[in-house]
C-alpha cells in the first residue's frame, strides 16, 4: 500500500523497489502541474496530454538523477519536461509503443460553451507562443516557469540547471518584451491555423485525436 | 515572483478524470514491466551474458597475440593527437612521458597548419588511451571522459619507461645479465615489484643468443620484454622523448 502523505522522494524510493504503484501516485500528484506546463509550450491539450505522458516515462527512465526541492520533485520533472519538449521528436519515439496501447481520446460529451472555451483558450495560448518564439529558448522556459506554473526563481532554477540570478534576469527581460504586446490581436486565424500545423509537424507527438 | 496580471493566459484545464485514470495506468504497467525486466535481465547476464562476454575476450585475446606478435608496448602515457574531433580522424601519436598531452599537440598541431578552435580538449579513449582534439567542447561531443591527469600508478611507470628506455639507449649491446639485474632494480625502485623481464627471445627461442636488444612492454601481462637482435642498427638511435609521431 502506499501512503497517499507520502512525500515524492518516498514515493520514488518505493517505486524504485518495485511498487509500480507508488509512481503512480507521483504521477497523480504532479500530472495536472506537468500537463499545464505542456500546454503553456506546445499550445494544444491534446498533444500536451500525451507529452505530459512522456514526462513521466522519461522521469522513470532518467530516476537516478532526480532531485527533490523541500521535499517535492516538481521542480525535477518541469526540468524533465524542459528536456522532453527541446528534443520532441526522439523523447516520442521512444514512447510510441508504450503511447499507443492508450485507447484514442474521444470527444467528451461536453456542453458547447465548455468546447469554445477550450478553443479560445488554445488560439489564446498560441497566440502568446507566437509572441515568445520571438524570445531565446532559456529566457522563453524561464518565464514559463516562474510566471506560468508559478515555480519560485530557486525551483524554476533547479528545473533548468542554472543560476537563480540567471532565471530572475530572464524573466524580467521577457516580461518587459511581453508588455508590449497588443494581447487584443483578433482576426489572425490564418497565422494561428499556420503555426497549428507547424507545432504538430516539428513535435512529432503521437496524437491520435478522434 | 513577477506580476503577470497584465498577460492573458487561457484559463487551466486539468486532465479529465478518466484520461487520468488511463494514462496512470499506462504508466504503472510500463513502469512494473520495466522492473520485472530488470530482474529478469540477471538471469540473461548469467545464462547467455557470461559465456558470450568470455568467448569474446577468448577472440580478442587471441587476435591481440596473433597480430601483436606476443603484445607490443600500449597503453602507456601515448597521446594521439587528433587532427578534427573524431576519433577517425587523421592522428599523430606521441609518447612524451609525463608531458602534458595540451602542450604536445598543441606543438603539433601548429607545425602541422591546423587550427585549434577554442582551445584543445583532452579526453580518455574507452580503451584508456589519451585523445587530444583541436576543438574545445570535444569530449563532450564524442561522450568521451575529460582527461584529469596520470595515475600515481601510471606516473611510476612512466618514470620507469623513462629510465629504462635510457637505459638500452645507452648501450643495447650490453651483456645481458647486467641488462637485466638493471632493470630489475629499476623495477623495484619504482615499486613495480610484480613486473617480470622476459629474455626467452620475444617469441622468437631462436633469437634468444643474438647479443643486442630492445625494449617492448606489455602492459597487460605487466611483463617487461628484452628484444633480442643480431647488431647494432646501421643509423644513430632515436633519441627518447623524441617529438616525432611514432604511428598513426
Amino acid at each position: 500500500m502506499t501512503d497517499e502523505s507520502e512525500s515524492d522522494e518516498a514515493l520514488l524510493a518505493r517505486a524504485v523497489q518495485g511498487d509500480s504503484a507508488a509512481f503512480g501516485h507521483l504521477f497523480r500528484a504532479h500530472a495536472d502541474a506537468v500537463y499545464s506546463y505542456c500546454f503553456h509550450r506546445l499550445g494544444a491539450w491534446s498533444t500536451a496530454e500525451d507529452a505530459t505522458s512522456i514526462v513521466f516515462l522519461e522521469a522513470w527512465r532518467c530516476r537516478a538523477k532526480a532531485v527533490a526541492v523541500s521535499g517535492s520533485l516538481r521542480p525535477w520533472l518541469f526540468g524533465v519536461a524542459t528536456n522532453v519538449m527541446r528534443n520532441q521528436r526522439r523523447s516520442a519515439r521512444r514512447y510510441d509503443a508504450a503511447l499507443y496501447r492508450l485507447p484514442p481520446s474521444r470527444a467528451e460529451p461536453d456542453h458547447a460553451d465548455r468546447v469554445a472555451e477550450q478553443l479560445d483558450g488554445e488560439r489564446q495560448m498560441r497566440q502568446l507562443i507566437i509572441e515568445l518564439m520571438k524570445l531565446n529558448r532559456g529566457i522563453r522556459e524561464a518565464f514559463i516557469l516562474v510566471a506560468l506554473e508559478e515555480l519560485s526563481y530557486a525551483e524554476a532554477a533547479v528545473a533548468l540547471g542554472i543560476r537563480v540570478g540567471t532565471v530572475r534576469s530572464r524573466v524580467a527581460r521577457a516580461r518587459a518584451h511581453l508588455k508590449e504586446i497588443d494581447t487584443s490581436i483578433e482576426g489572425s486565424s490564418n497565422s494561428i491555423e499556420v503555426v497549428e500545423s507547424s507545432i504538430r509537424r516539428s513535435d512529432g507527438m503521437a496524437t491520435r485525436d478522434a | 515572483m513577477p506580476d503577470t496580471r497584465d498577460l492573458d493566459f487561457p484559463p487551466h484545464r486539468p486532465l479529465s478524470a478518466k484520461r487520468l485514470n488511463q494514462r496512470q495506468g499506462l504508466l504503472e504497467r510500463y513502469v512494473a514491466a520495466s522492473i520485472r525486466s530488470r530482474k529478469t535481465s540477471w538471469w540473461r547476464r548469467k545464462s547467455i551474458g557470461i559465456p558470450a562476454v568470455a568467448i569474446m575476450a577468448a577472440c580478442i585475446v587471441a587476435a591481440g597475440w596473433g597480430l601483436q606478435h606476443g603484445g607490443e608496448a600500449e597503453g602507456s602515457l601515448a597521446v594521439g593527437c587528433y587532427s578534427t574531433p573524431s576519433l577517425q580522424s587523421d592522428t599523430a601519436v606521441f609518447d612524451n612521458g609525463q608531458e602534458d598531452p595540451a602542450t604536445t599537440c598543441r606543438d603539433y598541431w601548429q607545425r602541422s597548419g591546423i587550427t585549434v578552435d577554442g582551445g584543445a580538449a583532452v579526453c580518455l579513449k574507452r580503451d584508456g588511451g589519451i585523445a587530444a582534439f583541436p576543438v574545445k567542447n570535444a569530449c563532450e561531443t564524442l561522450e568521451l571522459k575529460p582527461y584529469l591527469g596520470v595515475s600515481e600508478d601510471a606516473s611510476r611507470f612512466a618514470a620507469f619507461k623513462e629510465g629504462a628506455v635510457q637505459l638500452f639507449a645507452a648501450d643495447r649491446c650490453r651483456p645481458r645479465g647486467e641488462l637485466i639485474a638493471a632493470l630489475r632494480q629499476m623495477l623495484n625502485k619504482f615499486g613495480l615489484r610484480e613486473w617480470s623481464i622476459d629474455d626467452s627471445g620475444y617469441s622468437q627461442p631462436s633469437a634468444q643468443g643474438l647479443p643486442c636488444a630492445s625494449l617492448a612492454i606489455d602492459h597487460k601481462q605487466s611483463v617487461v620484454n628484452v628484444v633480442p637482435f643480431p647488431a647494432l642498427p646501421p643509423s644513430g638511435e632515436a633519441p627518447s622523448g623524441s617529438r616525432s609521431p611514432t604511428g598513426p
